[in-house]
């Protein structure tokens, strides 16, 4: 550091003294007005927003809404007739259950008279 | 002595503690009046930015990452700040208006020291905005190159190049006044 960076130095160490009052003064500012609301992100924010903005839900029925929905979405996405489902097997053993079903027997013929019940 | 650390401060205050908010603010006050003072070369206006910029932290804390050091967020803010104001009113600096006089600095040495600084705080004021936060920054409130390049949203070749350019310019101007010896 040669003499004139120190000149630059020493001036800004004696200016610096001049800021105490007017800091002192925005402080004191800052101090008697209440201090405004944060801000959030907004994952953090969207319940009290919703508080907020009084149209908060009704939380049990929209659990009932969120369940139903869950088990909609269940059978849609892996009921009967998906390509999950045949997956399992159970296409498979339904099918094999249908033939031998008791409805079968009763209403098949009979095999040595024909006869039909 | 106080042990808390600027960035637990900030953990704090992102929780909406205020007691830990007015224990930060003082801390950076003065300097940040210093910092906005030299770059809008306002007094009244300094004031009303470091207000502002005392509440945008409050209000951003929830966001601060404490990846980032708090004081050089924070001079970022009052630069910023400062920028906006200075493009917004022209005024005449406080520094060319010079100071009322004194009559207990009437000594001949507190005199030459008086007119000295004046000149050097003329001549700082006549630096481009950039330059002279980079002077501001580093020889005022003794930042690195590297957190002025963070204020500034530059990078450490840059603040260098900056400074080189405002000490040639602060050498051109003072050098009449203050000598070669100097």
């Amino acid at each position: 550091m040669d003499r004139f960076d120190q000149l630059i130095v020493r001036y800004f160490k004696t200016d610096g003294n001049r800021d105490r009052q007017p800091a002192a003064r925005a402080l004191a500012a800052l101090a008697a007005e209440p201090l405004p609301e944060q801000r959030h992100s907004w994952f953090r924010r969207w319940p009290s927003a919703l508080l907020n903005n009084d149209f908060a839900p009704a939380w049990p029925k929209i659990a009932a809404l969120a369940c139903v929905a869950l088990v909609g979405c269940s059978i849609g996405f892996f009921g009967p007739g998906t390509r999950a489902f045949k997956r399992t097997g159970w296409t498979n053993a339904f099918a094999q259950n249908s033939e031998s079903d008791v409805s079968g027997l009763v209403f098949e013929p009979e095999p040595l008279t024909g006869a039909r019940p | 002595m106080d042990p808390t650390s600027d960035e637990e401060l900030m953990l704090r205050i992102a929780k909406g503690d205020e007691r830990a908010f007015r224990e930060l603010a003082p801390r950076y006050a003065a300097r940040a009046i210093g910092l906005a003072r030299r770059i809008t070369g306002n007094e009244a206006d300094a004031e009303e930015i470091v207000q502002e910029a005392f509440l945008r932290v409050w209000v951003n804390a929830p966001r601060w990452r404490p990846a980032a050091a708090f004081r050089t967020w924070f001079y970022r803010i009052v630069f910023n700040l400062s920028l906006n104001r200075r493009r917004r009113a022209s005024f005449l600096p406080l520094e060319e208006a010079g100071d009322p006089p004194d009559p207990a600095a009437l000594a001949g040495e507190r005199m030459e020291r008086d007119e000295r600084d004046r000149e050097i705080a003329a001549a700082i004021a006549a630096l481009p905005e950039r330059q002279r936060a980079a002077v501001v920054l580093t020889y005022g409130e003794e930042l690195t190159n590297a957190e002025a390049a963070e204020v500034l949203g530059t990078s450490v070749s840059g603040v260098e190049s900056l400074l080189v350019r405002a000490k040639r310019m602060l050498r051109d101007r003072l050098g009449s006044s203050f000598g070669e010896d100097e």
